[in-house]
């Protein structure tokens, strides 16, 4: 019963490491990209590849470290799922793309800033169309 | 103490000018249509200019004496800068309005909206009898938008 009551406990622990592992996700990416200053890749992609890492090789250093790995791959992988899920949620609101789905603050790409940019500039547009 | 990291996009005022990250500047060749600034969008933003947008541009000569006559044309590139797309054609006169409050209302303003996103090109090319030596001191370009940055 004393051993439940301290797996439980070592359970619980776990995941608190983990979620601190997650919380700590922007910092070890910045490091990383600290490190690697001419890496063109996203965060998430960033993060998935320190946590798993982390995860893999970890232990090595600190039992910890796998944890705070594992909690670091999973935000990523939230991360990156949080574009798809907003753009399913896009699609049902009527085609609206993922930055105005269910995420209100989205990390847009590429082709998206391009987009934004022309509907800036054609919104003022009152006579005649000229966008390249 | 929390930190709170902010994601997404941001619209800010965008001024052009020679000395812009990205930009590119050349001395014209008399006569001859040539391109003075080639700025190449950076990544992670786009650039909206719209209509009414303010254009402010003074070339000088080897003398350091500003050009008046002949004509500024603005351009849209691609990345490889294969296809070339006017879009401003101003004569130089009209371009140099704005430097004290009193003409500010003579500022040249752009007749049509354009964008450009991540490595492609806006350029501006000058056509005058002088050639423009733009490491003078009196050369100043002052273009507005809006910019788009990925944050």
């Amino acid at each position: 019963m004393e051993n439940m009551a301290k797996n439980e406990t070592k359970e619980w622990m776990n995941l608190a490491i983990m979620g601190i592992g997650a919380g700590a996700k922007g910092t070890i990416v910045g490091i990383v990209k600290n490190f690697l200053p001419g890496l063109e890749i996203g965060d998430d992609i960033a993060g998935i590849v320190a946590g798993g890492l982390l995860y893999k090789f970890g232990a090595r250093a600190h039992p910890l470290l796998r944890k705070l790995g594992a909690g670091v791959l999973i935000s990523s992988i939230g991360g990156l799922a949080e574009g798809f899920i907003g753009g399913i949620g896009g699609f049902f609101k009527g085609g609206e793309s993922s930055n105005t789905g269910s995420n209100p603050n989205p990390n847009p790409n590429t082709n998206s800033l391009a987009a934004m940019a022309e509907a800036e500039a054609r919104r003022t547009i009152k006579t005649g169309v000229m966008i390249a | 103490m929390s930190r709170t990291t902010l994601k997404g996009t941001l619209k800010l005022p965008f001024t052009l000018t020679l000395t812009t990250t990205g930009v590119e500047t050349a001395d014209s060749v008399a006569d001859v249509e040539s391109e003075i600034v080639d700025y190449t969008i950076p990544r992670g933003m786009a650039v909206a200019w719209r209509v009414g947008d303010t254009l402010y541009l003074v070339v000088a000569d080897s003398g350091n004496s500003q050009i008046t006559a002949g004509t500024m044309r603005m351009y849209v590139s691609d990345a490889n800068k294969i296809s070339k797309i006017q879009v401003a054609e101003a004569p130089l006169t009209v371009l140099d309005a704005g430097r004290t409050p009193e003409d500010l209302t003579k500022q040249y303003k752009l007749k049509a909206g354009f964008s450009r996103s991540a490595d492609q090109h806006l350029l501006i090319t000058i056509e005058s009898a002088t050639a423009v030596d733009i490491s003078q001191a009196l050369n100043d370009l002052q273009l507005s938008g809006l910019q788009i940055v990925q944050v």
